[in-house]
């Protein structure tokens, strides 16, 4: 497990990601929720930028992350001199009282994503999604661009290869950029590792339990685990067949439930 | 860990390959038991039998279709190996999203109905595979569960399938039954007539393919940041290698510059990158440069021009009218263009060439664009790589491909003596394109200038090498310094002046053979370094320098033709080595020292030297440029 020469082929794809949004999507904005994927990719942010984060970090906050989750935002945000925005997200009464409960807590997040893009109009917004999170998420593209309203159309989704990612946004609309797309949940451990990249430590066993995936208080459940470091959870992760998101309650509370919640803007 | 090998899945809409990925995962018992068990209910839903496809096809509607919309990807380990599959749609309204899914593929696995037969987007999907570059596919013969005379049918299909993939053999053609599990991992007991692998076993002998570390240094500049008083130019090598300190060229400008440091964040300086490997580069001199600058191994530049051929795979329903405004996305660049005269459409599924353009959607278009800068890349037959580009209408991708050639300029100003600018140092106007005489002739097209002290050896070497190629069937010519002298140069002494015209002269003419396809040697004897610099730097063709090189004493010791003595007794002035001066190379490619090695070595060593950066294969031919000013091969 030592040998991480895979790794470099993501990390220096990851950096040309990143520097291509750069030179042509401003204003630029990253979504940060200080989850594992998202910081591991603010590391590589500055890697791709000389050590800095020239553009502004947004938090969608639902007031509901866990308190460890809030003190490692602030921690990390003085140390690395990080632009945070904290984006209030919008109350759950006034979410689609048609959707199931979770899904629907879920749903503030986009709204506040709304409102946020409403607001400050950005060109790109850089996000830590990948591919093998969700089935869904499987369909996305690196550059994925969106609709004045933030939605996502599947079927129009233009062609991306060789490196030639849709820049060209139209008046109102944006371009989500997702740099990790093809990083797995063990890729982004092994870097976080041999990185030495913070991380938050609910995602370590206590007392048999632990945290795969963070969400707020309110719609994710730790799993029965006893990996206490990074090495344990790897080793966990190739054990395991259950998914990643199985903590996640609105990922599983309908079919289609987590396809609504991208439609309309979801990360 | 190993590298990721990633496996595209195409063919037909409804040959079942979205079937096949998900009896793959089940059968090599990659599925938790909760996907398992939301395909059986999602099925039982829709009142189908047990569809595995539903693994991948997430979204709503392609479940309530039965068909992929866009491409899916899955990652698995099987025995030790990783890999990354890709589903990829085979309607032909989704062929935008196969080709996203197909063009990072390392093999293919073209999923063929063996009820149904070669389907359109069969042929098309074949195409594409080969168009895209992809060399390894296998073929699975699907739903032969629904056959009667099975092995009579496979043998009939194996056949066709063979006919039509004859631009990519099919590695292996393996009967299956993707809802019954029949060779998908286990080999079935139905089919005792089938020796060869199962999907399993084929897609084992799957290799990544390697980032293109081999071939000519290419850097697109992706930006520039400013960074402790230095401009950083920030980007991916593309292909090839460079090292801190070495040369290169920035194009379009056409400057020969040094990578003076390599830099990360946080590592600091780094002494080397390869292709695959993001970087910055800090020039000498804080040289201007920016977005869409290409920074290339100056032995092998890629090409510079404002006309330029395309060979592209046309997406959008509209097709290209001639003096049609587009945009071409190249490296970094992306320039506005005008479509040049009326494009050429072959349609794949007839295999044969369109004779109007109603067809153009989904099928090959080759055009050529005028742009109103210069554009810099490879021609596809030196480096599929660097000829890569998508065309755009507005913000919409209308068609992907690649150059193919640069084409002559309209009209272009009068070179002057000196470097010629970049825009204007194309090849000729002609009907018959240079690639298309290398192609004929097998091999490229370049110049080899031997340069060293009269009796050093240059006339001789080059001689007898172009003796051997002779009669290797390569077209080569000889330009040498004496025979201009009593023509071409007639009119010309031995002042710097003259010697400089003199050398821009058998450059002109070096040049225009080269056009033709020829391997050009050049001896003459061009005793100022400025003058060889600019002859390289003008150079249309790769082009090397050959330092024959043997000191002074020997040279007149030998003193074939008695120059030397009459260059002593004063009756020849300005004698280069006894009163003018003679400047070495200073980064020769290639020094062949004749006062200690034969002369036979000498035309081995030359003959081999040119020959390797002569070879047409893609991965061969431009090696010499992997490493920026690579140390010269000396033969002492």
């Amino acid at each position: 497990m030592t040998d991480t020469h895979d790794l470099d082929a993501l990390e220096h794809s990851a950096i040309t990601i990143v520097r291509e949004a750069y030179a042509t999507l401003r204003p630029l904005a990253m979504l940060w929720s200080m989850g594992k994927d998202s910081t591991a990719l603010l590391w590589l942010i500055r890697k791709a930028l000389f050590g800095e984060v020239p553009f502004p970090l947004v938090q969608l906050d639902t007031g509901l992350e866990l308190d460890e989750v809030y003190a490692f935002r602030d921690m990390l945000a003085r140390e690395w001199k990080l632009d945070l925005r904290v984006e209030l997200c919008p109350p759950e009464h006034e979410m689609d009282p048609m959707l199931p409960p979770a899904t629907r807590a879920a749903a503030r997040k986009t709204e506040g994503l709304k409102n946020y893009l409403q607001r400050e109009s950005p060109q790109g917004i850089i996000v830590g999604i990948r591919r093998d999170e969700q089935a869904t998420r499987a369909k996305e593209r690196i550059f994925s661009p969106r609709s004045a309203g933030g939605t996502w159309d599947v079927r129009t989704q233009p062609p991306e290869l060789w490196g030639y990612y849709a820049t060209d946004v139209p008046h109102g609309a944006h371009v989500r950029v997702h740099p990790l797309l093809h990083w797995t949940e063990i890729d982004i451990w092994r870097y976080t590792k041999r990185e030495a990249i913070p991380y938050v430590d609910l995602y370590l066993a206590r007392d048999g339990m632990r945290y795969r995936s963070l969400g707020e208080k309110n719609i994710t459940v730790p799993i029965r685990s006893d990996a206490g470091s990074i090495d344990a959870i790897i080793a966990e992760l190739h054990a395991t067949r259950d998914p990643e998101r199985a903590g996640r309650v609105m990922d599983n509370e309908s079919e289609d439930s987590f396809e609504r919640l991208r439609a309309a803007g979801y990360m | 860990m190993n590298d990721v090998s990633r496996i595209v899945v195409a063919g037909h809409v409804d040959h079942g390959k979205s079937t096949l990925i998900g009896r793959l995962m089940l059968d090599l018992g990659l599925l938790h038991q909760s996907k398992i068990d939301e395909v059986i209910a999602s099925s039982a839903r829709r009142g189908t039998a047990t569809e595995w496809s539903y693994v991948l096809d997430s979204l709503q509607e392609e479940r309530d279709q039965a068909i992929t919309i866009d491409t899916t990807r899955l990652w698995f380990t099987h025995r030790e190996r990783r890999y990354n599959i890709i589903d990829a749609p085979g309607h032909r309204q989704f062929l935008a999203n196969m080709l996203s899914g197909a063009s990072e593929a390392d093999a293919a696995i073209l999923v063929v109905d063996a009820a149904a037969g070669i389907g359109e987007q069969t042929l098309r999907h074949a195409y594409l595979l080969a168009f895209l570059g992809i060399k390894h596919v296998i073929v699975a013969l699907n739903k032969i569960d629904l056959l009667d005379a099975v092995q009579v049918r496979y043998a009939e299909l194996a056949r066709e399938l063979r006919a039509a993939l004859h631009r990519t053999p099919p590695a292996a053609i393996v009967p299956v039954s993707a809802s019954l599990g029949t060779n998908v991992v286990a080999r079935a007991d139905s089919t005792p007539w089938y020796a060869g692998p199962t999907i399993a076993d084929a897609i084992e002998a799957i290799r990544r393919v390697p980032a293109p570390v081999e071939r000519a240094f290419r850097f697109d500049v992706q930006d520039v940041y400013r960074r402790d008083g230095e401009r950083v130019l920030v980007g991916t090598i593309a292909s090839g290698a460079i090292e801190a300190g070495a040369e290169a060229v920035l194009l379009p400008a056409g400057v020969r510059v040094r990578a003076e440091k390599l830099v990360r964040w946080p590592d600091g300086d780094t002494s080397a990158a390869w292709a695959g490997e993001s970087v910055g580069i800090v020039l000498d001199g804080d040289r201007f440069a920016g977005r869409g600058d290409t920074l290339a191994a100056w032995t092998v530049p890629p090409c510079t021009a404002e006309r330029v051929a395309l060979e592209t795979f046309w997406l959008d329903a509209t097709p290209p009218a001639a003096g049609e405004r587009l945009r071409l996305k190249r490296g970094t660049q992306a320039v506005p263009v005008v479509v040049d005269g009326a494009p050429a459409i072959y349609d794949i599924e007839s295999a044969r060439d369109a004779d109007n353009d109603g067809g153009a959607q989904h099928n090959i278009v080759r055009l050529a664009v005028r742009a109103a800068t210069p554009v810099v890349f490879d021609r596809r037959a030196d480096d599929a790589h660097g000829s890569r580009m998508v065309l755009l209408r507005g913000d919409r991708v209308v068609a992907i491909g690649f150059t193919t050639d640069a084409l002559a300029a309209p009209a272009s100003a009068a070179a002057q003596a000196g470097v010629v600018p970049v825009a204007e140092r194309k090849q000729r106007a002609g009907p018959v394109a240079l690639s298309e005489r290398e192609e004929r002739a097998g091999h490229r097209a370049a110049i080899v200038w031997l340069t060293g002290l009269s009796g050093a050896g240059k006339s001789t070497i080059a001689r007898a090498v172009e003796r051997r190629f002779f009669e290797r069937g390569v077209s080569v010519a000889v330009v040498d310094g004496d025979g201009l002298r009593g023509t071409l140069n007639a009119d010309l002494g031995f002042s710097e002046a003259d010697r400089r015209e003199s050398v821009r002269r058998a450059a002109a003419v070096a040049g225009a053979l080269a056009d033709t396809g020829h391997v050009v040697l050049v001896a003459l004897i061009a005793p100022f370094a400025a003058d060889r610099a600019a002859a390289r730097a003008n150079a249309r063709h790769p082009f090397f320098e050959v330092h024959v090189d043997a000191p002074l004493d020997t040279c007149e010791q030998r003193d074939p033709k008695g120059l030397y003595r009459r260059a002593r007794s004063g009756e020849l002035p300005a004698f280069t080595g006894i009163d003018s001066p003679y400047e070495p190379p200073a980064a020769p490619d290639l020094v062949l020292d004749t006062a200690n090695i034969t002369l036979d070595h000498a035309v081995d060593a030359l003959a081999e030297f040119v020959e390797e950066r002569t070879r047409l294969q893609p991965g061969a031919d431009a090696n010499e440029g992997a490493r920026v000013a690579p140390a010269p091969e000396r033969h002492r």
